[in-house]
């Protein structure tokens, strides 16, 4: 089987050389035939990289340790869905699930032939990116290397991997990344054809879109997976790791709302076009980042060869991409003009600046040590104090821009309509923050927070209401059926603002977890309680068993809520035969209030056990608002009336 | 070696389980601090400050490895004898350097670090200003060339209202 998946690889590699040259020539001959033998290529690529995944995968679940790969990633004991998993686990199983994503992303977009003057160029440019990761894949990190002798066992799995959190979250982050790659070729496919329009902005909305879907999703499930497993009650480290997929996330977002510009205004040709291959070049970088080692990270994969081959790849792409908008700045200058300095594109314009602003901190920060070494001769450290404080501000200015873009009108905004779109948020906030500097909130940065959190949230549920009164008054409908009908025939625009209320409610978390949370550690004998404001956990004993090969040293704890039993606690600690250091399970018990979170911290001979509890409040509405994300997301992008752009807004149109 | 050390430990650990039957309990597997009557707040704090330096690069808050344990009984140690947050992070920077700080000391060529994010954006901020300036003025200049040229444009929007009705009606 390992022979058939490197045999299958191999043969990709030349069919995806031959797919590139082939559509190239075949466009240029105007000789049909060879461009569509050269497309079959690219679907045999795609056909070949599944079935070359699908052998790993067997090899995994079958536990055959004379692939490397296998041996070193799985063991006999290890649970079927972690073996299926193990396919991401390493740096060649994650390569090929990189590869089968985009072969197969290439395929759908060769065929689908949307813009046929396009297709060409666009399915190259996928197959040159499937080019440079099946020689990854061939030549350097092979995962159907075979090991000298087969092995009866495995190394096992990294404990802390074996959570539904980490078994998603690469997976998720991938077809987000991957996403990213089909936009940025259409973009230079463009240029090539020298098309300046916005036909492949609205081509690809949906796969930008999706793209930047499955990164939210990608982050959040890491959040999610660093919360209930590394037990240090946090969700988010600012790690170089994390750092990489959040920053195109953000470049992502950013070009999401500069689209709209293009295709309203026929404005941002050259801003579009460079922010989705920065954002492409980022994915790329972050992938260099994990794979190198040359950062301290939680989760690199540290293979420093691979590293140097995705920076001579990022390298090229971009000197490739930049050399192509350089030589096509003239094709993209058109229209120059804005009515007036208030107006919803000036607010997507700060927007933008604000968003790139993140991402170029972010990016800086990640990459300072690198520079402070090169300058000082030591690398300093730069983790969560350094992020917090520089992104704090920023993030807040971004809230602030969420609650005023809905409230300002295209082209531009009188002084009157400005008074009467601001004048509820803003009056609305304002009580709010007077009511809970009443009602005991003095942490004067969570004040500050909130109140733009409700001024937010007051004015993008303006719009909801304001368009259902004006369709009230205009049909005759109920306030539910015009609400109904409102949002499904403009759903691009709904989709949005619901998405920014799933923002919202992350945020909402963000806030409440950081700042008022409550932290406790203490040694107790047992039947001793530890309070904790409202809690009481009581100690009962520790205690022991196994799980499969594992070993499981856990604690049992009652937990009280103002004097009402809530629940049983058992937080743990599992000793792995195959892993030198045990991994820490928490007890969570949720709400969506708060979080009471326990961690077995260590114990004594004399049966003593010191806890750590933390309440984490609020913690549940960033998981909620990551979903609520999605559903928006979904939501705009249904195909239909209203998931279509609205009108241009350009002189003569 | 100190993987060697890291096994040997654990077989150890196992071998005790093993040998003295059920309702032995093993070592923990680092001991942890134990928790003097120190402000915990301010230990927190401490540690949401620094970072472990066993390489892991993890902040010693959130790091449970044998390293972070003995920082944290440090720091737990000088807590109790009365010392300040400045003092004890001060005594880690003395033993390991600036790495240990989580975040760069605002001093130096350091300073970089917090200024840069900064410029960047007020340079940015600029850029947007001044095209948008561009673009405003660009635009009020073609809409002076349009009202010289039919000083009439305006006269009838009778027509234009009608279609904007129709238009809004599409989206109703």
């Amino acid at each position: 089987m390992a022979d058939i998946g490197y045999i299958s690889l191999v043969i990709s590699f030349i069919l995806s050389i031959y797919a590139i040259a082939g559509q190239l020539a075949g466009q240029r001959l105007n000789n049909r035939n060879l461009v569509k033998s050269a497309r079959g290529a690219v679907l045999g690529t795609a056909i070949l990289s599944t079935i070359t995944s699908l052998a790993l995968v067997y090899l995994l679940v079958t536990s055959d340790f004379s692939v490397k790969y296998v041996y070193d990633y799985t063991s006999t004991d290890l649970p079927l869905f972690y073996k299926f998993a193990a396919l991401w686990a390493g740096n060649g199983g994650s390569l090929l699930l990189w590869l089968w994503v985009l072969t197969v992303y290439a395929a759908i977009v060769t065929y689908a032939d949307k813009i046929k003057e396009m297709t060409t160029y666009v399915s190259s440019i996928l197959m040159g990116n499937t080019v440079f990761f099946l020689f990854i894949l061939a030549f350097v990190s092979n995962p159907f290397e075979k090991l000298p002798l087969s092995s009866a066992e495995g190394a096992g799995m990294n404990p802390m991997l074996q959570n539904f959190g980490m078994v998603v979250h690469p997976v998720t982050t991938y077809l987000g990344y991957v996403g990213f790659a089909v936009p940025f070729a259409f973009a230079m496919a463009a240029l090539i054809i020298k098309k300046s329009d916005d036909r492949w902005i609205k081509l690809t909305r949906k796969w930008t879109i999706l793209a930047w879907m499955f990164l939210t999703l990608g982050n959040l499930y890491g959040a999610q997976w660093a919360y209930v497993e590394l037990g240090w009650g946090g969700y988010w480290a600012w790690d170089p790791v994390e750092n990489a997929s959040f920053i195109p996330w953000l470049t992502g977002s950013a070009f999401l709302h500069s689209v709209m510009i293009q295709e309203r205004k026929n404005m941002l040709k050259i801003w579009n076009v460079s922010l989705i291959t920065i954002t492409y070049l980022l994915t790329l970088f972050g992938t260099f980042l994990v794979r190198s080692g040359i950062l301290t990270s939680v989760h690199a994969f540290g293979n420093s060869s691979l590293g140097t081959f995705f920076l001579v790849f990022t390298g090229v792409v971009f000197v490739g991409s930049f050399w192509l908008i350089f030589d096509r700045l003239n094709m993209l200058r058109e229209a120059r003009e804005f009515e007036s300095y208030i107006s919803k594109e000036s607010s997507f314009l700060l927007n933008n600046l604000i968003l790139v602003g993140i991402a170029f901190t972010t990016f800086f920060g990640t990459i300072y040590p690198l520079i402070g070494e090169a300058f000082t001769g030591t690398r300093p450290t730069v983790s969560i104090p350094y992020f917090n404080t520089v992104n704090a501000p920023l993030g807040m200015l971004m809230i602030l821009l969420m609650g005023i873009c809905p409230l300002i009108a295209w082209r531009k905004s009188s002084g009157k309509s400005l008074r009467d779109n601001f004048l509820v948020p803003v009056a609305g906030s304002v009580i709010f923050a007077v009511a809970a500097f009443a009602l005991g909130l003095r942490q004067i940065y969570a004040l500050a927070a909130f109140t733009t959190v409700a001024f937010v949230i007051i004015s993008t549920l303006m719009e909801f209401v304001k368009g259902t009164a004006v369709r009230m008054k205009m049909t005759g409908e109920n306030p539910f059926v015009a609400l109904a009908r409102l949002m499904v025939r403009n759903r691009r625009r709904y989709g949005g603002y619901i998405i920014h209320l799933g923002i919202i409610m992350l945020i909402i978390g963000i806030i409440g977890s950081q700042a008022f949370d409550r932290f406790v550690e203490k040694t107790v004998s047992p039947d001793e309680s530890v309070r904790v404001e409202d809690y009481t956990v009581t100690y009962r004993y520790l205690s022991q068993r196994s799980d499969g090969e594992n070993d499981v040293i856990y604690a049992v704890l009652d937990a009280e809520k103002n004097g009402k039993f809530l629940d049983t606690l058992k937080p743990e600690k599992v000793f792995y035969p195959t892993h030198p250091n045990p991994s820490t399970e928490v007890a969570i018990r949720g709400s969506l209030s708060e979080d009471l979170y326990v961690i077995l911290a260590g114990w004594e001979k004399d049966g003593r056990a010191t806890l750590k509890i933390l309440v984490n409040p609020l913690i549940a509405w960033m998981w909620i608002g990551g979903y609520v994300m999605v559903f928006g997301t979904i939501f705009a992008l249904w195909p239909g009336r209203g998931a279509e752009v609205g009108p241009k807004y350009v002189r003569g149109s | 070696m100190i993987k060697i050390l890291q096994k040997a430990a654990l077989i150890s650990v196992l071998m005790a389980v093993l040998a003295a039957g059920p309702g032995f309990l093993p070592s923990a597997p680092a001991e942890p601090a134990l928790a003097a009557e120190v402000d915990q707040n301010l230990q927190r704090e401490i540690e949401e400050n620094l970072i472990c330096q066993d390489g892991c690069g993890m902040i010693l808050s959130a790091c449970e490895n044998q390293t972070a344990e003995y920082m944290r009984k440090i720091i737990v140690d000088r807590l109790a004898k009365g010392q300040s947050k400045d003092e004890i992070m001060g005594y880690f920077v003395s033993i390991y350097g600036d790495k240990v700080l989580a975040a760069p000391p605002a001093e130096g060529f350091n300073i970089t670090a917090w200024v840069t994010p900064f410029v960047a954006i007020l340079g940015g901020g600029l850029a947007v200003y001044f095209v948008l300036d561009k673009w405003v003025f660009y635009a009020k200049l073609e809409r002076m060339d349009n009202d010289e040229a039919d000083p009439k444009q305006m006269a009838d929007l009778s027509e234009y209202e009608d279609k904007l009705d129709a238009e809004l009606k599409k989206y109703l």
